[in-house]
């Protein structure tokens, strides 16, 4: 092992030494309103051919379960790297009591590792969205250079309302420790997989971090996604209940 | 003398032995407590039918049913309604094995099947379907049923 942390009831490990390029990126894919950072955070990582380095675990936040993938136990979040990018991915949810210690842990690790920006891509849940073709994306973020990044690209700004879960912690935290935290948040199904929104914010990434994504084989492959990602998003669906993701939908106190 | 000091030494043993069984107990709570934010059930069966993701909301005169069926030959939609339960079933367009999963390598998937239990005063016989073909999701929406002011008071 390369490198251990321990983190307040947390792990996070590096199996190998890693050299990021400037600019840096770590790019979140833990389960949230449609899946949208699961489904793009994969993708990204299929698409780049990113390679596993690391991950985290933890017996006190994570239930009892080792994740099997090519034969080999993994543990529920893993890490992959490829040139200026680093990749999160979780397995499972993140319950209400992991929330905090794992935000934290998320951004005192960029910190770090020197990263100039988190990625954070999050479902905004719409209730009319069968009406909705393409969906649109929104961004915010905590830095100058941020701000700047996605004014360029032409993306609309998120003006207002409420963010609730792990992206809500992690932005401020980012925000507080002065980490450039960039959060896309695209239209998505509330209750379902939302692989279309996913493809948006890739499309965004793609010109965002300068690389080529082929988004064409997860269009394609977006029903059978959907199907195979029904039983992440029930148990997600779940957890973002306790956390009262309803407010998600009400306006916030504007105009004072 | 002996006989009070052996009842002490079994009061204390008594004591570690119930503070043990508490302590037990109390982890047994927050295991329980921990997992039951994670929803543990399959939604996939052996005899090749699967569940969908449902969502049901409750308006003040109806009950809005939507589900997802990705990958599902909609013309194969067959929705039934009796008593208080609606009985979905849609075949999938094509078959689906995953055969890199050991729990279920031998299963052939091919329809997609789900009973929704509404309150009783959904009045099922007169449920309508909204098919949303681009998305592979319906929406049904179930009236409740007519309740005059007399048996409302």
């Amino acid at each position: 092992m390369y490198y251990v942390e321990e983190y307040d009831g947390l792990t996070v490990f590096e199996a190998k030494e890693i050299k990021l390029k400037s600019p840096s990126y770590l790019m979140l894919g833990l389960p949230d309103t449609g899946l949208v950072a699961s489904i793009s955070a994969s993708y990204m990582v299929d698409a780049l051919g990113m390679e596993e380095i690391g991950g985290i675990d933890s017996y006190r936040y994570f239930p009892p379960i080792t994740v099997i993938h090519n034969g080999e136990p993994k543990p529920p979040l893993r890490i992959f790297h490829k040139d200026n990018m680093l990749v999160m991915i979780s397995e499972i949810p993140i319950s209400p009591a992991a929330i905090h210690p794992i935000a934290f842990l998320i951004v005192d690790y960029a910190r770090k590792k020197g990263i100039d920006h988190i990625v954070s891509p999050v479902g905004i849940g719409v209730p009319n969205r069968m009406n909705i073709e393409k969906p649109t994306v929104y961004w915010t973020s905590t830095s100058k250079e941020g701000e700047e990044i996605m004014e360029k690209l032409g993306v609309k700004k998120f003006q207002e309302g409420f963010i609730v879960g792990p992206y809500a912690i992690i932005l401020k935290e980012a925000k507080r420790k002065r980490v450039s935290n960039i959060v896309l948040f695209a239209e998505a199904f509330i209750e379902f997989p939302d692989p279309a929104a996913a493809v948006e914010v890739l499309s965004i990434l793609s010109k965002m971090l300068n690389v080529q994504i082929d988004l064409k084989p997860l269009v394609e492959k977006a029903e059978e996604i959907r199907l195979k990602t029904r039983e992440l998003m029930l148990s997600t669906k779940k957890v973002l209940d306790r956390l009262k993701k309803g407010y998600e939908r009400q306006l916030p106190l504007m105009y004072v | 003398m002996f006989e009070s000091r052996r009842r002490r030494r079994k009061d204390i043993l008594e004591i570690i032995k119930e503070f043990e069984e508490a302590l037990e107990r109390e982890f047994e709570e927050i295991f329980d407590r921990f997992l039951s934010h994670y929803e543990t059930k399959s939604m996939w069966c052996s005899d090749g039918t699967l569940e969908p993701l449902v969502e049901v909301k409750e308006e003040e005169d109806k009950y809005l049913i939507t589900v997802d069926l990705p990958l599902a030959n909609l013309k194969t939609l067959s929705i039934t309604g009796k008593y208080n339960v609606v009985e979905i079933r849609c075949q999938l367009k094509k078959d689906v094995r995953l055969d890199r999963w050991v729990i279920q390598r031998q299963t052939t998937f091919r329809e997609y099947r789900k009973a929704v239990e509404l309150p009783e005063d959904a009045d099922v016989s007169k449920f309508q379907v909204r098919k949303y073909e681009n998305f592979s999701i319906i929406e049904i929406v179930v009236p409740k049923k007519f309740r005059s002011l007399h048996e409302l008071r």
